[in-house]
């Protein structure tokens, strides 16, 4: 947590820097009646900034001991199925919903534990189905299409 | 007010309302009732199914998956001793006790009964007390809407528990993502990078989405083989008159305490229930037999569970403030039917206004309907197991925010909000602040600039008016609460260490 803590603060801090060098190339209102575009990102940068040091000293005084789990054996699953979504996302773009779902359920289903085949297959096309159906059909809402669909 | 009502009776009376509703409530109990899937999540996930909707349907599917899922936590919390929902968790302490002994049908039944007075009296109050509050909101302008805006951001640190400071910055951080977009006062782009999906700043839907519903289930994905079964038979549902005698006045007075601790910004349904349950106990006349598993112990959380159901709405409804995460997603589903919350909503649609009233106290009978008749199905949605249940949410995940505008660049705002949203929980940074800033951010901005402007840029004018500088006063004390409480203690903890 200790390392975690003091990554974060200097990226926030960093975040905080990259504001106020955005922000300074707004157009001034200085001396107008009005506030210009720059008045409400600059509080609020300087006090993450602010923030940022605080959380980063007090960490760095502090004896935490505990880890984050964000490299844990159990967060390799959580990093996988990040990528299995994105390759979703990726495929919805192309073969669309009606193909691209049951072979992302079927994958990840696998992946978590199931062996049963048959099983598998028949879950992920009755899945698909049903979302098919409360979206598309009773509800009207779109659904990727992909660009063969 | 009566006409108003009979008005939206009328309107209620209607069959693809009140199908929705009782969809709502089935989809949010059968939610409830998944641990690890919760009220905010279930909310935000199935938001995008409303899009289509007009409003009164849509709403009101929301409203009932609120208090459904709300009641629904109390099934797994009897059953398996695991809160179905944060609200839940109180719940479980006698609820399984009295489930152990063989009485898990009198438990739900309890819970059920509970529950429906609890979420009604709550939506009773909500219907007295919100007209004559909007009418207050009604002599606002820009000083008290940004001292309004403030009352909400303060509770950011009552919702970030052990993490206050981690609380606060991501707040901030929140705060700033929303003035991503073109400046309302100057017509300014800010942080948009010429990409025109951000011109009008970050939609926060998706962004609510990947935070509540993506991230949490990569979280679960961690204990996700534990098999789930249920011994228990289900047998007596009904509560007998014995009990009811027992019940009705706990309920009721729980179901009041809930409604005002939902009304305050910040307190969500678990610390509802855990104060009825304390008050319960002071108030029996045999407190000894709490955590025994008697009718009272179950009867007092699961009322005042649901009772912050219709408080929390209050402050939603007349002031435009969400009162915590799950109605902070209600705001944005009413903004996304073209509905403000706020005093003007009362003024410009009460129709509409009266129309959610009564249709939320539908919601709550359904509730208690659905609680009896289909408690077995929902039993068995427990046993759904987790590794199918999880790529499904994913799928969800992705539809929904696809759906919001047809647009793929939503699903990767909800994406990359869900990778940091994960991070953020392993690191301990709490993620209702972001969402709350991201909602009463802008409204902060433009209230504050306009309170400038009316002022000629002297800051004084948001003290110097009364109502402005009591609500500030309030958002002062509010968010400095939890520091000064946690710094008591911990001097209390250290002169207790010296002796």
């Amino acid at each position: 947590m200790k390392k975690g803590n003091m990554i974060i603060s200097i990226i926030l801090i960093l975040i905080g820097i990259f504001v106020l060098f955005e922000i300074s190339s707004f157009p001034s209102y200085e001396g107008g009646t009005i506030t210009g575009p720059d008045f409400f990102p600059r509080i609020l940068a300087l006090t993450i900034i602010g923030l940022s040091l605080i959380l980063f000293i007090s960490t760095f005084i502090s004896k935490d001991e505990s880890k984050t789990g964000l490299f844990d054996i159990y967060a390799i699953k959580a990093y996988i199925t990040m990528v299995s979504i994105l390759a979703y996302m990726v495929a919805l773009n192309i073969i669309g919903f009606i193909f691209a779902t049951p072979l992302f359920l079927f994958g990840l289903v696998r992946f978590y534990g199931m062996k049963h085949y048959p099983k598998l297959v028949l879950v992920s096309i009755v899945i698909t189905g049903i979302i098919y159906s409360v979206f598309k059909l009773l509800l009207a809402v779109p659904l990727p299409t992909g660009i063969i669909g | 007010m009566l006409e108003l009502l009979g008005h939206g009776l009328a309107a209620v009376m209607n069959f693809e309302i009140l199908f929705m509703i009782a969809c709502g409530v089935a989809a949010g109990i059968a939610i409830g009732a998944l641990p690890g899937l919760t009220a905010t999540m279930g909310v935000a996930l199935l938001l995008p199914l409303t899009f289509g909707m007009d409003a009164e349907s849509g709403i009101l599917l929301l409203l009932g998956i609120y208090a459904g899922a709300i009641y629904g936590g109390s099934i797994s919390a009897i059953l398996l001793k695991t809160p179905g929902t944060p609200a839940a968790a109180a719940t479980a302490i006698d609820g399984f006790e009295m489930s152990k002994r063989g009485e898990a049908g009198r438990a739900l039944g309890i819970s059920a009964v509970s529950s429906y007075i609890g979420g009604t009296l709550s939506v009773i109050l909500l219907i007295l007390i919100s007209p004559q509050l909007a009418k207050i909101g009604l002599k606002f302008s820009a000083p008290e809407y940004f001292a309004l805006a403030m009352f909400g951001l303060s509770i950011i640190s009552s919702v970030s528990g052990k993490h206050v400071l981690k609380g606060i910055m991501a707040g901030v951080i929140g705060l700033l993502v929303s003035t991503v977009g073109i400046d309302i006062v100057t017509g300014y782009q800010r942080f948009t990078f010429g990409n025109m999906n951000l011109f009008n700043g970050f939609s926060f839907i998706p962004v609510m989405i990947g935070l509540f519903a993506l991230s949490q289930s990569f979280i679960s994905l961690e204990d996700m083989m534990k098999k789930v079964s249920i011994k228990q038979s289900l047998h007596r549902i009904l509560p007998t008159w014995e009990d009811m005698k027992k019940v009705i006045p706990t309920a009721l007075r729980s179901g009041l305490i809930g409604t005002f601790i939902g009304i305050i910004p910040g307190a969500g349904g678990d610390i509802g229930a855990f104060v009825a349950y304390n008050e319960a106990k002071r108030f029996s006349k045999h407190p000894e037999k709490f955590g025994t598993g008697i009718p009272e112990a179950i009867a007092a959380p699961e009322a005042a569970n649901n009772g912050v159901t219709g408080g929390a709405m209050v402050p939603l409804l007349t002031l435009g403030i969400p009162g915590d995460a799950t109605t902070a997603i209600m705001l944005g589903a009413l903004i996304m039917q073209g509905l403000q919350p706020g005093p003007l909503l009362f003024r410009d649609h009460a129709p509409l206004v009266y129309t959610i009233f009564v249709g939320f106290l539908i919601a709550n009978f359904f509730m208690l309907i659905l609680g009896f008749v289909g408690i077995k199905w929902f039993t068995k949605i427990i046993t759904i197991p987790a590794y199918i249940l999880t790529p499904v949410i994913f799928v969800l995940c992705i539809v929904g925010s696809y759906a919001i505008n047809n647009n793929f660049f939503d699903v990767i705002v909800m994406f990359v909000s869900g990778i940091i949203g994960y991070v953020m929980q392993k690191l301990e940074f709490p993620a209702s602040p972001i969402v709350l800033a991201l909602i009463l951010g802008p409204m902060a901005e433009r209230e504050l600039r306009k309170s400038l402007m009316m002022s000629d840029g002297e800051i004084s004018v948001l003290f110097t008016r009364p109502i402005s500088a009591v609500l500030l006063s309030i958002a002062v004390i509010t968010f400095f609460m939890p520091i000064i409480k946690k710094t008591i203690t911990n001097i209390r903890q250290q002169r207790e260490g010296q002796k």
